[in-house]
């Protein structure tokens, strides 16, 4: 709904949009008696959501001159109600009744959960520009949200101003052929995270049932520690771009600079057991991230029957914590090293295997041979988790990139995009295990050491890792993602055979990766056993897609 | 003209009924958790002692490696390793390989400090003035069973690693900066917890009871003062002075 409002009042606006929304999902699940557990056992769940948002926008445009002027405000206000009700039933005489009656069986549960989430928000935008060659943003934002503590406002204030200047529309720029697009901008701002789920500032309970001659009773014990103060993490950040295109856009691109200050990070932190807690969601600390991205698009032929067209992206991130509790101290229960990256790999460095012959008394007293051999980094004689692990890499890639090459020739078409992402260093659950008495299949890089094979990466398959070394290992790649071919039709010939057009294609996707690590894929994420969603490890796939695409008139 | 103004008030009337109600509009309420502070009246604090007898049995029931209870036995002459262990107890009787992030001591301080905090929870409400709806005999009876799995943490905790903080109060921040109590006040926790149980809760048939009768399950005052005889037994008897980490008291008693 809008209301314009004429005369002198020309340009003002009022607008209102209200939204609902009702999802509702159903699941229902069956597995019969010749499976699993034998019984039949059959789950339902529903759920739905019912959300609203509720939007206020005055808006007022202005133009004088070569000015142009305009101004946003905005009230909003957003709720979501989410509830959910599952049941599940064992034990059925025969399979006739799938999911449809959770009473036919002999054992039954159900569950249920519901929560509510609110968002309240005020803005206020100013746009100026000045003959399409200077621009103008102001933003400030106020933002309220359920999910903050009670102690707290439960607002945060997000201020940001951006300049930008499109140097190619100056007066100086029209007697040249060689740059025909070249802009600059600049931005400083201040924004907010919500970064964390609801109720994560109240201390709730759980309930667990202990027997009582016999009969179930309900017992209560606090199990999450709330925490009251929590706030929006926030950043600030600079960023400084240049859109270019020279030679009429045959080479164009950009290259983004980029330097961000976050603040109050919202994490799960652990802490001593001896709160009663493990763990407990806070503001902390203080990081940082420096980056350059660019972009890069040429046509390097384009005669008329072959043309060939180059895009290249490349992207690096450097980051680093730069306070924790306010002490510069690092934490290293949560593996968190001031100035290093947030996520980094911390273990013994392993430097071979002991192999038979060898005395370990001096460095590991209790290895044998076969047991793979770590540093003794602070030289006491022993391996120990205070002395001998140190940062082994990080996580996040260093650099990552992406090369696309098309050629044209007449009415074929190829195109190869190469990806690659390097500096990562993640634990390789594969090396972690031995084939656990053929229970498991390992891929068949994974060796062992044996008194005659005396491998010196592989430790035997007697070896326990009672340190938990977790095989930290270079997940660098880089990957022949997707190659395309081709063919559109003639056009004439499509319409004689009276089609829109029709295309012939062949496509792989993930074709070849070159890569040290061992395994499936350096991507995949493979929880290792018991952990995450184990149950579940599924590699990355490849894909062989031959196609024909035809469109009717 | 006259037209949109009206349009304009009405929809000014829904802006400010969507601002008016902002200040509860923000407010958390966990729908589907019960929150400790909500559980203080007399339904509530039985559940959460009923919740102490529900976290001694995690003590015993954790499953993870088929580990717990061979930790405790493995090497005696209840259970002996095979060849193919695997788990936690490895350590236990490979003292080679016992390092001071073993899974099992750290297990067995993990349960023992959840402990003290769902005691403190329960003694703190019942301590708190404002709750009138519960005689002071009531109060004592509640208190006293929730004294009881106190002083049996912190039982646990001295037999097994001498002196440890010492927390009576539940926290409702995140702390990180413990120390050590030294053994003498741990063990003041313990008798003074254990007394008052002894004196507050009641005989083997004065128990509560259920549909199907008397609550022998529920603590009573002769598994309090055995308790107490065990706990004062360790730091008095030679013997189990030995076994226990108790020792460290006597050799610093002894100078």
């Amino acid at each position: 709904m809008e209301v314009k409002l004429p005369g002198k009042l020309e340009g003002l606006k009022y607008r209102m949009n209200i939204g609902y929304s009702y999802i509702p999902t159903r699941f229902g699940s069956y597995s019969g008696r010749a499976a699993n557990d034998l019984l039949g056992s059959a789950y339902t769940s529903y759920s739905e959501t019912n959300s609203f948002t509720l939007e206020n926008i005055i808006s007022y445009s202005k133009d004088f001159g070569k000015h142009h002027f305009d101004f946003t405000g905005l009230y909003s206000a957003q709720q979501r109600k989410y509830g959910t009700t599952t049941g599940s039933s064992t034990g059925f005489v025969n399979d006739q009744l799938s999911f449809n009656n959770l009473g036919a069986g002999a054992t039954q549960s159900s569950t249920s959960y519901a929560d509510r989430y609110a968002l309240n928000s005020q803005m206020g935008r100013i746009n100026y520009s000045y003959d399409s060659r200077y621009l103008f943003t102001v933003t400030a934002r106020n933002d309220g949200s359920s999910v903050f503590g009670g102690n707290t406002t439960k607002y945060g204030l997000f201020p940001s101003a951006a300049l930008g200047w499109n140097i190619s529309n100056e007066a100086f720029m029209k007697n040249q052929s060689i740059v025909n697009n070249l802009k600059l901008r600049f931005s400083y701002g201040k924004t907010g995270n919500e970064a964390i789920s609801v109720y994560r500032t109240i201390t709730t309970s759980s309930t667990g049932r202990s027997p009582f001659n016999g009969i179930s009773t309900i017992g209560t014990f606090p199990s999450n520690m709330g925490n009251n103060n929590l706030l929006w993490e926030t950043t600030v950040s600079q960023n400084l771009g240049v859109d270019f295109g020279l030679f009429n856009d045959r080479i164009n691109g950009s290259v983004e600079l980029y330097q961000n200050r976050t603040k109050g990070l919202l994490l799960l932190r652990s802490i001593p057991i001896v709160n009663g807690y493990s763990s407990v969601f806070a503001n902390l600390g203080e990081t940082s991230n420096k980056g350059v991205e660019v972009t890069l698009n040429t046509r390097n032929l384009t005669a008329s029957d072959f043309k060939w067209e180059t895009t290249l992206v490349f992207a690096s991130n450097r980051n680093r914590i730069v306070d924790l509790y306010g002490d510069k101290k690092d934490d290293l229960g949560n593996r968190w090293f001031i100035g290093k990256p947030i996520s980094v790999i911390y273990d013994y460095k392993m430097v071979g295997v002991w192999q038979q012959g060898e005395n370990p008394a001096d460095q590991d007293p209790s290895a044998v041979a076969g047991d793979l051999k770590f540093a003794d980094l602070n030289g006491d004689g022993k391996i120990t988790p205070d002395g001998d692990r140190i940062i082994l890499g990080q996580t996040a890639p260093k650099w990552t990139g992406g090369l696309t090459n098309t050629f044209h020739y007449k009415n074929f078409h190829l195109s190869v995009f190469l990806q690659t992402v390097q500096g990562v260093t993640r634990n390789n659950a594969d090396l972690t295990y031995a084939d656990e008495t053929g229970k498991r299949n390992t891929p068949i890089a994974v060796g062992y050491w044996t008194a005659d094979n005396q491998s010196n990466t592989r430790p035997s398959l007697a070896y326990r890792n009672t340190r938990g070394y977790g095989y930290a290992s270079d997940a660098s790649y880089t990957r022949i993602k997707d190659v395309t071919l081709s063919y559109n039709l003639n056009q004439n010939l499509a319409n004689k055979l009276g089609l829109g057009s029709l295309t012939v294609y062949a496509s792989g996707r993930n074709l070849y990766t070159f890569t040290n690590w061992i395994g499936w894929d350096p991507e995949a994420v493979q929880s290792s056993r018991g952990s995450g969603d184990w149950t579940n490890n599924y590699p990355l796939t490849r894909s062989l897609v031959l196609g024909l695409n035809v469109s009717l008139r | 003209m006259k037209k949109i103004y009206v349009k304009l008030a009405a929809l000014a009337a829904v802006v400010l009924a969507t601002s008016s109600c902002q200040k509860s509009f923000l407010d958390e309420k966990p729908y589907s958790s019960y929150t400790p502070i909500t559980l203080n009246d007399s339904l509530g604090l039985n559940s959460s002692l009923v919740g102490l007898y529900n976290h001694t049995s995690t003590y015993y029931s954790w499953s993870g490696q088929q580990g717990w209870l061979s930790v405790w036995q493995v090497g005696t002459d209840v259970a002996n390793a095979t060849p193919n262990q695997q788990g936690i107890e490895i350590p236990y009787y490979n003292y080679t390989l016992l390092t001071p992030t073993d899974g099992a001591a750290s297990y067995f301080w993990n349960r023992n400090y959840i402990m003290v905090n769902l005691t403190n929870t329960i003694i703190n409400s019942v301590e708190d003035p404002s709750l009138t709806a519960i005689s002071q005999g009531g109060k004592n009876r509640i208190s006293a069973e929730a004294k009881f799995f106190r002083a049996y943490a912190y039982n646990n905790l001295a037999t097994c690693f001498g002196g440890v903080p010492v927390i009576t109060k539940a926290l409702s921040a995140p702390k990180t900066d413990f120390v050590r109590a030294s053994l003498d006040e741990v063990n003041k926790v313990i008798v003074e917890d254990l007394t008052f149980a002894v004196n507050n809760l009641p005989d083997i048939e004065s128990v509560g009871s259920n549909t199907k009768g008397k609550l022998y399950g529920r603590a009573n005052k002769f598994m309090a003062m055995q308790l107490l005889a065990e706990a004062t037994c360790e730091w008095t008897n030679p013997i189990w002075q030995r076994l226990s980490c108790r020792a460290l008291s006597t050799v610093v008693d002894s100078n």
